[in-house]
């Protein structure tokens, strides 16, 4: 089991009861399970999911491509979505950035200036909760058959988000969360902390510098030779997986699946017992 | 003439080295666009942005060794420039008497226009004819060399990197290392077919690098011992001192600076610190972020001409101080932290977008991140009307604000300068300091996308009808859609969204929604507090 | 241009209200200097890593140290400032050596004009000898203070630079030396140029590849006087 370095970023409450989950909305329309697995998860342990029907996205697409007015609207809707003082778990760490970062700077002056403020302080990424609020830990039950990969250890490539690594600061809770998974061995590309490429509209704005370091993030992902690849941010991994399956078709790489990280830890939590504040006296 | 040029080998090369000077005016030619996508397609390019890319992140790294130490050093060196732009004015006024004090002539510059003018008259008034000058920026950002050749003043770059850029016909691509584009084969070319030797003939071809350095000595010396003017840029300026620091490593900032007769010294207003104890915390950073070193082989601290008894020396020493657009960005709300900048070019080295397209595509004296947000703001560059294509070409991964020695929030700018470029007319004209080109890459069509996005995403019920309909009508998705397939399978939507399977599971929607009901076994994992 | 001037400054005063986005720190507590049983140590390993011969020597043995030096480098050619500290080196150097010729700077390099002195330095001088004022251990440097006594072009035009520095003059860094020679209050004054030297010149220009003797001297030669322990040091 791996220990984790360095301090908290920010302080930490205690594990709780109950919690709001955000899917974020490219988690809704394109990797829908992972939302389900992490609910399925966290209702495992006891923990109450709320997941408000009246979210939607972030506000980040406007917001980093310049719109503030229409990106302060759909972050309001986000505001009232998760009005009650209860932590919320966000599904990708672009959006956690976002919301924990962004908002207090987008309502400032605006009249849900403190709402904004409150909803930041008590928001997480999804490894950030496991980590540093359940500390969770995976008891090997011996019932090791992750993925349905025909091996004792699966090879998994781990990919961090810009906003995750540096936006939030949480590249050590990423690499801790995949390290307590059982039958799991991690490894990172080359070049690890470069960007993938994905940057929201900067894919299409910027199409063929996008392009490029898309080209070089996948050919170094595929370099692993990892069984599956995995991230909290699926704005990236449609990007690489995008990139890399192409490049599968032209005969330069080998493809790999992708899985939300979400999806693993439910998934070792079907073949080990999970306990939550691991280590603690 | 020599016999080495004519030849046939030196003709050949000759050929290929006018090649790649008309290759780079094409592109220079071209937009933003256009430049970058010349510079993704040339492997030579690539190659060496890459290695200098991955050679000065690994050198920065190597002289950081405590990231504790690293971030208290940039709380450090963020709090100095702070502290000098809280007081710029007053320093400003401070370091002009205390320059004068010490006999140095200070000239105020609002325009790029004005500075080369100043310039130009000293020259004048000193009857010079030719200048060698050290690195400066500043004078790029002027374009000073084509404003005295302009006026028949020979005009020699004596940094290596920027000798043999101005041999190539081009421009600097990096604010630090100016010919890191080319590798060793394009200068051994380059030398041989353009260098003159003191003796007049051409240099001889090698690709050794100490060959080459060796030559453009010899070429140089010559130069400095001859020129009668001297021209330098400024890494800070101390107002209490009246004194300029300079840091370098070659040894032509010095000879610049104290061979000729007469010395010009040009700067942006914003580099002046108070004090001498506002000095160390920067030179500590500034080389480290730069080049990995923990000092530079020269710093250069000039507080006057040459005294009476003094033996060697400039006679007269200037100083030029440039705004430029300098004085608006102190005005911005958001903005105003571009002036924090010490230009050690430790943003451009971690950029992912600059290590692939390298400093040329930017079509800006300054490139990178700093480069994105600066340009925009400088009086000269045409402001965002020009430059938003260059706005926009950044992934917002951050990797420039963690390199940053001063900690200017460069995402947070290039964002900013995002919504300036597209303000609404009501933004454009609420008051406040907008940049120059405000608003002028608002299109309709964009701002509608935007609009109506805004409009599905903060109503949700519109929103869970679209994704609904996306995922239901996921077998109608197109599978090509330009630009993203290009490079890319088309992602699949799922079958359901995550909304319809929270919703069929039963997932309460809000608090009130809880049943008292749980998974029966539920808590039975949990151990320790809770 | 007095209104340049003016329009600059009025525009800067009219954004003084303007924050910038941090909160600025002005009470960081100072970082911790280097403790001073590391600073010779840290001083060598710099100065050798950028590629200077440093040669230890005493109070009473270092012109013969000179001497040596400049007769294995066979250097023909010495300039030196004029300076007291010089006269007995004028003197008996040429004695000693038999092809050397040490010139005096005592000529001002005159301005534009290629006087005898200026052509001298680019072209005959092999080495030039300079005086540092102290010597600063965090960063491996040299303090040059420039003046009629240590002309500026001494230590930077000939091709190989030797620098006599004392130990006793050794100092944590640039900091401490700021506060330590340069204190306008206490009328320490600047001179005109005051050079930091930490190595020869050189250059990465080309491919990141590293090259002595860019524009300035292609080596430094150090003088290392242990002043200090003058008595234990034979």
């Amino acid at each position: 089991m791996s220990q984790l370095a360095g301090a908290p970023r920010r302080p930490y409450p205690p594990a709780p009861q109950r919690i709001y989950l955000m899917g974020t909305c490219l988690v809704d329309s394109f990797y829908p399970q992972a939302g389900m697995d992490a609910i399925q998860f966290f209702q495992q342990l006891g923990i109450e999911v709320i997941f408000p029907q009246a979210q939607t996205c972030c506000g980040q697409p406007a917001w980093n491509s310049g719109y503030e007015a229409e990106a302060r609207a759909v972050a309001r809707q986000q505001l009232r979505a998760f009005a009650e003082d209860i932590p919320v778990v966000v599904m990708m760490g672009s959006c956690t950035g976002m919301m924990h970062h962004e908002y207090p700077r987008l309502f400032a002056g605006e009249p849900e200036e403190q709402a904004a403020c409150g909803l930041a302080k008590r928001t997480y990424e999804f490894s950030e909760f496991l980590i540093r609020i359940l500390n969770v830990g995976f008891h090997d039950i011996g019932k090791t058959n992750l993925s349905g990969v025909d091996s004792p250890v699966i090879k998994v490539a781990l990919h961090t988000s810009c906003s995750t690594r540096r936006g939030m600061g949480l590249a050590a809770e990423h690499q801790a969360l995949v390290d307590r998974l059982p039958g799991v061995q991690r490894v990172e590309p080359e070049r690890v902390t470069e960007c993938c490429g994905f940057g929201g509209t900067f894919a299409v704005k910027q199409a063929d510098i996008s392009a490029a370091m898309a080209h070089d993030k996948a050919m170094a992902m595929a370099a692993t030779g990892a069984d599956l690849m995995t991230s909290a941010d699926c704005g990236c991994l449609m990007n690489i997986s995008g990139t890399m399956q192409l490049l599968e078709q032209q005969g330069q790489c080998q493809a790999m699946p992708v899985k939300h990280l979400a999806t693993l830890v439910w998934e070792a939590a079907q073949s080990s017992r999970v306990v939550v504040q691991e280590g603690e006296a | 003439m020599s016999e080495l040029r004519n030849q046939p080998e030196f003709i050949e090369l000759t050929e290929v080295v006018d090649r790649e000077e008309h290759e780079f005016a094409d592109m220079a030619a071209r937009h933003f666009k256009a430049r970058a996508k010349m510079a993704l397609e040339n492997d030579t390019l690539r190659a060496s942005f890459r290695g200098a890319s991955d050679f000065l992140m690994a050198k920065r790294r190597s002289v950081f060794p405590d990231e504790e130490m690293l971030q208290a050093l940039r709380d450090r060196g963020e709090a100095a420039r702070q502290r000098s732009l809280q007081d710029l004015p007053d320093l400003l006024e401070l370091l002009e008497q205390n320059l004068i004090a010490n006999g140095i002539q200070v000239h105020w510059a609002e325009t790029a226009q004005q500075a080369n003018q100043i310039i130009h008259d000293i020259m004048v008034a000193n009857n010079a004819r030719s200048v060698v000058k050290g690195k400066s920026m500043v004078s790029e950002e002027i374009e000073l060399n084509h404003y005295l050749e302009a006026r028949g003043i020979e005009c020699l770059e004596s940094d290596m990197g920027e000798y043999l850029v101005q041999l190539a016909k081009e421009a600097p691509s990096h604010i630090v290392m100016p010919v890191i584009h080319k590798n060793k084969q394009q200068i051994a070319r380059l030398m041989h077919t353009r260098a003159t030797t003191p003796d007049g003939e051409a240099v001889p071809y090698s690709e050794d690098v100490d060959d080459l350095i060796g030559n453009a000595r010899a070429i140089l010396r010559q130069k400095f011992r001859q020129a009668d003017v001297g021209i330098s840029g400024v890494n800070m300026a101390i107002a209490e001192t009246g004194t300029l620091l300079l840091v370098e490593n070659e040894g032509n900032g010095r000879m610049s600076t104290t061979v000729p007769p007469v010395h010009i010294a040009i700067t942006g207003i914003e580099k002046v610190v108070r004090s001498l104890s506002d000095v160390p915390e920067l030179l500590t950073l500034l080389p480290r972020s730069a080049t990995g070193q923990i000092i530079t082989t020269y710093v250069n601290m000039i507080s006057g001409p040459r005294k009476a008894e003094e033996p060697d020396g400039p006679e007269q020493v200037h100083l030029v101080l440039l705004d430029n657009g300098r004085s608006k960005m102190f005005n911005h709300p958001d903005l105003k932290p571009t002036l924090q900048c010490i230009r050690c070019g430790a943003c451009m080295n971690h950029c992912p977008v600059y290590a692939r397209i390298g400093g040329h595509a930017y079509g800006s004296t300054y490139p990178g991140p700093i480069g994105q947000v600066v340009t925009p703001q400088l009086d000269s560059s045409g402001g965002l009307g020009v430059h938003a294509d260059m706005v926009n070409a950044c992934s917002l991964n951050g990797a420039c604000g963690e390199a940053c020695p001063v900690r200017i929030p460069l995402p947070d700018l290039i964002r900013k300068l995002r919504a300036e470029a597209n303000a609404p007319v009501t933004v454009q004209h609420d008051g406040k300091p907008h940049v120059n080109g405000s608003g002028s890459h608002r299109s309709l069509a964009e701002s509608l996308i935007w609009q109506g996005w805004s409009q599905l995403h903060r109503h949700s019920a519109l929103y869970r009808l679209t994704t609904t309909a996306i995922t239901k009508g996921r077998v109608l998705m197109p599978s090509k859609l330009s630009p993203w397939t290009n490079t890319r399978v088309m992602p699949k939507p799922a079958a359901s969204s995550l909304h319809q399977l929270a919703k069929k599971a039963g997932v309460p929607s809000s608090a009130a929604d809880i049943k008292t009901a749980q998974t029966p076994d539920a808590t039975d994992n949990r151990e320790g507090k809770s | 241009m007095i209104s340049a001037k003016s329009n600059i400054l009025g525009r800067l005063r009219k954004g003084q209200s303007v924050q910038a986005t941090a909160a600025s720190r002005h009470e960081l507590p100072t970082l911790p200097r280097l403790p001073k049983d590391q600073w010779k140590a840290s001083f060598m390993e710099l100065m050798s890593a950028n590629h200077a011969d440093i040669v230890e020597t005493t109070e009473a043995g270092w012109q013969q140290a000179l001497v040596s030096e400049l007769g294995s480098r066979q250097i023909g050619n010495l300039v030196v400032a004029s300076r007291a500290e010089n006269l007995p080196l004028i003197e008996q150097l040429p004695r000693q050596l038999s092809g050397l010729t040490v010139t005096v700077f005592d000529q001002a390099v005159e301005a534009g004009a290629d006087t005898a002195m200026r052509s001298t330095l680019f072209q005959q001088a092999e080495a030039g000898l300079s005086y540092a004022s102290a010597a600063l251990a965090e960063t491996g440097s040299l303090a040059l203070v420039t003046g009629p006594q240590e002309p500026r072009t001494l230590s930077l035009v000939p091709p190989l630079s030797i620098v006599v520095v004392r130990e006793s003059t050794l100092l944590s860094g640039v900091a401490e030396l700021f506060e330590h020679s340069f204190d306008k209050q206490q009328g320490q004054l600047l001179p005109t140029n005051l050079v930091l030297v930490s190595g020869p010149s050189k250059t990465a220009d080309i491919q990141q590849t590293l090259a002595y003797g860019a524009h300035g001297p292609k080596s430094l030669l150090i003088l290392w006087v242990n002043d200090l322990h003058a008595e234990s040091v034979g």
